[in-house]
């Protein structure tokens, strides 16, 4: 019977050097973290992207991280401000107001469209978010992370996670009543 | 005003809309006896529950990272690696060449 290693044992192997540990830790974890990148970015090649140097810069640092937080916390933190550079980068070029949403396209009558076009109004509404109220969303709300562990990835404080994702949440219930 | 900034006031009732919200999204304790004979607060909670219930739909939805990722971040990693080591070789190695060098013409012009 195969013996499932925890991360923690994994990242001990590959801080030791042992290539196949790191290789077992991103199998385990590139899906949230790919998932974190394409709720961010809204775009499935960038995500890719962001995905592979956040697996990339964490090799790297990997003996500068402290086995007393979760591995998946630590690299979520990396694929975040990753991400939120990319953001900031993108800003000027393409500047968007806060919250306006197209209206969409005439619905089909079934429940399952329905739900599936009103997912693609959400995804949209949280692309016009800032990058700094689409942060604590996507973790919070999407991918389940406690307002400390954002705080600690965000490196701010927990209060400020707090009024970032209210403005988000404000952002996404206003762009729920333009789709009317 | 924004419409954001507008969603950010009291209702008409005066209730905040950020409790109302905080109860729906987080489960916060809300105002419940105000709340099952105020027409603005139950509009509102059926607005904010339609919406996180897309919410949590977004978060269960299904997301597979490509296959691809794996093998490629993969090799980016050992392609830094052996890049790290070449270059901490011929760093070792450099000053090592360049004392032969000096202590070799050093000799040859001791002749």
């Amino acid at each position: 019977m195969e013996l499932q290693l925890d991360d923690d044992h994994l990242v001990t192997r590959a801080k030791a050097g042992r290539l196949d540990a790191f290789e077992e830790l991103v199998r385990r974890h590139r899906t949230t973290v790919y998932r974190v990148a394409l709720r961010m970015l809204g775009d499935e090649g960038e995500a890719e992207d962001a995905t592979q140097e956040a697996f990339v810069h964490a090799s790297r640092g990997l003996a500068g991280f402290r086995s007393d937080a979760r591995f998946s916390t630590w690299i979520h933190r990396i694929v975040t401000n990753r991400c939120l550079n990319l953001l900031r980068a993108r800003r000027p070029a393409v500047p968007l107001p806060e919250v306006e949403v197209a209206a969409p396209p005439a619905r089909a009558p079934e429940r399952v469209v329905e739900v599936n076009w009103q997912l693609d109004d959400l995804k949209q509404a949280i692309d016009q978010l800032t990058p700094e109220q689409r942060a604590p969303l996507v973790l919070h709300d999407l991918e389940g992370h406690h307002y400390d562990e954002i705080a600690a990835m965000l490196d701010i404080s927990v209060a400020a996670v707090k009024s970032r994702l209210h403005r988000a949440r404000l952002g996404l219930l206003d762009a729920m009543r333009q789709w009317r | 005003m924004s419409a954001m900034e507008a969603a950010s006031r009291p209702l008409s009732c005066g209730v905040d809309l950020v409790g109302l919200m905080w109860q729906v999204a987080d489960g916060e304790p809300g105002d419940l006896a105000h709340q099952a004979g105020c027409q603005v607060c139950q509009a509102a909670l059926v607005e904010l529950r339609r919406l996180w219930v897309l919410v949590g739909e977004l978060a269960a939805e299904r997301v597979a990272a490509p296959d691809k990722i794996d093998r490629v971040t993969m090799q980016r990693i050992r392609r830094a690696l052996f890049a790290a080591k070449v270059a901490e070789f011929f760093s070792g190695l450099l000053p090592r060449l360049g004392w032969a060098l000096l202590t070799y013409s050093g000799f040859a012009r001791g002749r």
